[in-house]
């Protein structure tokens, strides 16, 4: 704990991890949980209507909302307390910031969400355990750049997060093929299907390669952004 | 404990270089073209609140920007210059802290993200030298505000930084902590650049120190604290002198020569401009009872504070 990075990321890990966050997100995975149970009891239900309920609960409204709420805090929550102070005034690189915010955010994430997505495609029909666990490894590493970077550079991250998780990534990006392509949850859900049964694509040019090349590019970018930013706010 | 500090050595190069410093907020200037050095030792930083000491001090941590001007600090832009942030020790303005956490705890992160060797060692000297408990296990949310202040100052001190910048460190204190945290400055002075803002003119006083005045957002004042004071003691007062017999009283202090100026207001009082509020004093009760008036009150109208800065501006 003696290394700036640790030392920070274990700082953030703490201001972060409420127990009423740790509660509510919890809430809504044990709720997918049970819905995801009552599904595969059901013989009437496929493995279509596994897949569908594990992407449109679990990869469209779960995981992005779980991302949003606890990593738009990690940088967030010192921003709105004003003692961003303490970290941006030593003589550390930005990007040791940025990077104890992410991996904090991560790290308290990772468990709230990878463990009911497991359970969730274990109990579903047609989903593979690996399959979704690996896909929410891309989805919440690509929204935690993401919503780390909306958290810092607005004091509404959570409405905005919203907006951007219902409207963009729930609805618009269902209307096209181009849009898709600009959507996170398309690239986990990519991943997600290129383990099950029937291998089909949500979109024909994006493969699993493209998937992980988005996801990528799209960490590096919320990075490389948050990194400016840190360096070109006003502190308070 | 207030036993006198030697003074710090001889100046050499300036620690800190504005040089035509404007900083605004939208419409909102806060600092107007300032321009000051500042060598080894304490400097204070004295204006009332909003005048633009706390936004000078940002500017100084490179918390902010300045919109028009240069700064240099230690020889560099503490914004950019990743070392010269090392070399620089906060005690900003604002309560928040990192509430949940032990005092040690919180000025032993500041420690390790200073890169010392030891930070747990160090985060103990510095809480000692501020006088708090190094193995305290409350959080930090459960102390007064004195004590806060305290562990600001500790983590701003834990790496001995060149540049101690404290912006109202004695708010919130008692007076026993006032005397302490004043040595506490005196002494960090002799070994680095200490820069306190204050809107107190007696703290600024105890601290013995260079002033800077600065009111308006503009620099009103520089020099040693002697010299500001005298300044503030020779402007022109007004002072409002109310009798039963106002007019003969105005004329009688006309010929007593011992105002600049005198007036009868609205509401019948004796409005009186001179430049010796002492020999002033004197001449009135004489003038009074020469005419044969009552004196019923006589009161300086611009003592307070605001009214010294304003006078230092308008200079």
């Amino acid at each position: 704990m003696n290394t700036p990075l640790a030392a920070m990321t274990a700082r953030i890990i703490r201001a972060v991890a409420t127990r009423g966050r740790l509660l509510a997100m919890s809430s809504i995975g044990v709720l997918g949980l049970v819905i995801a149970v009552l599904i595969g009891s059901d013989d009437a239900n496929d493995s279509a209507n596994g897949l569908a309920f594990l992407e449109e609960f679990g990869f469209t409204v779960f995981v992005p909302l779980v991302v949003l709420v606890v990593t738009s805090a990690t940088l967030g929550t010192f921003r709105d307390d004003r003692n961003l102070v303490y970290f941006w005034l030593r003589p550390i690189g930005r990007w040791q910031i940025t990077c104890a915010a992410l991996l904090a955010g991560l790290l308290v994430v990772a468990p709230l969400t990878l463990v009911p997505l497991a359970g969730m495609a274990a109990a579903l029909p047609g989903t593979s355990v690996v399959a979704a666990v690996l896909a929410g490894v891309f989805a919440i590493v690509a929204y935690g750049a993401l919503f780390t970077l909306l958290g810092l550079v607005t004091t509404r991250a959570l409405a905005w997060g919203l907006g951007y998780i219902l409207v963009w990534e729930g609805f618009l990006a269902s209307l096209s093929d181009g849009m898709a392509q600009l959507a996170i949850r398309t690239y986990a859900t990519t991943i997600l299907r290129s383990t099950t049964d029937s291998g089909a694509r949500l979109i024909d040019s994006v493969g699993p390669t493209q998937a992980t090349i988005a996801v990528v590019a799209t960490a590096l970018v919320g990075f490389g952004l948050t990194t400016w930013r840190l360096g070109a706010m006003e502190i308070d | 404990m207030s036993t006198p500090v030697p003074p710090p050595p001889p100046p050499t190069a300036p620690a800190v270089r504005l040089d035509g410093v404007s900083k605004w907020f939208g419409d909102v200037v806060a600092v107007s073209e300032v321009s000051f050095v500042v060598y080894p030792g304490v400097t204070a930083l004295l204006g009332p609140n909003g005048a633009g000491k706390s936004t000078t001090l940002r500017m100084l941590a490179g918390l902010t920007r300045p919109s028009q001007g240069a700064i240099s600090v230690l020889g560099a832009d503490p914004r950019v210059d990743r070392s010269t942030r090392g070399r620089i020790g906060l005690v900003s303005q604002q309560e928040e802290l990192f509430a949940e956490q032990r005092a040690i705890e919180f000025v032993r992160l500041a420690a390790i993200l200073n890169r010392l060797d030891d930070p747990d060692q160090a985060a103990r000297a510095a809480l000692a030298r501020v006088a708090m408990d190094p193995d305290d296990t409350r959080p930090i949310a459960t102390y007064s505000k004195g004590m806060r202040q305290r562990v600001k100052v500790a983590q701003a001190i834990v790496h001995d930084p060149d540049l101690v910048l404290m912006d109202e460190p004695l708010t919130g204190l008692d007076p026993r902590q006032r005397l302490d945290m004043i040595t506490l400055i005196r002494d960090l002075g002799t070994r680095s650049c200490v820069i306190v803002s204050s809107h107190v003119l007696d703290e600024v006083e105890r601290l013995g120190s260079n002033v800077l005045v600065i009111a308006q957002g503009r620099l009103a004042a520089q020099g040693d604290f002697h010299q500001i004071r005298e300044l503030m003691d020779d402007r022109p007062h007004r002072i409002r002198v109310r009798s039963d017999q106002p007019r003969r009283l105005a004329g009688a202090l006309l010929e007593a020569d011992g105002a600049r100026g005198v007036s009868i207001a609205d509401d019948g009082s004796v409005l009186v401009d001179t430049d010796d509020v002492d020999a002033f004093r004197r001449i009135v009760a004489r003038a009074a009872q020469g005419c044969d008036a009552s004196l019923d009150e006589v009161r300086p109208l611009d003592d307070d504070l605001e009214s010294v800065f304003k006078y230092l501006v308008g200079r």
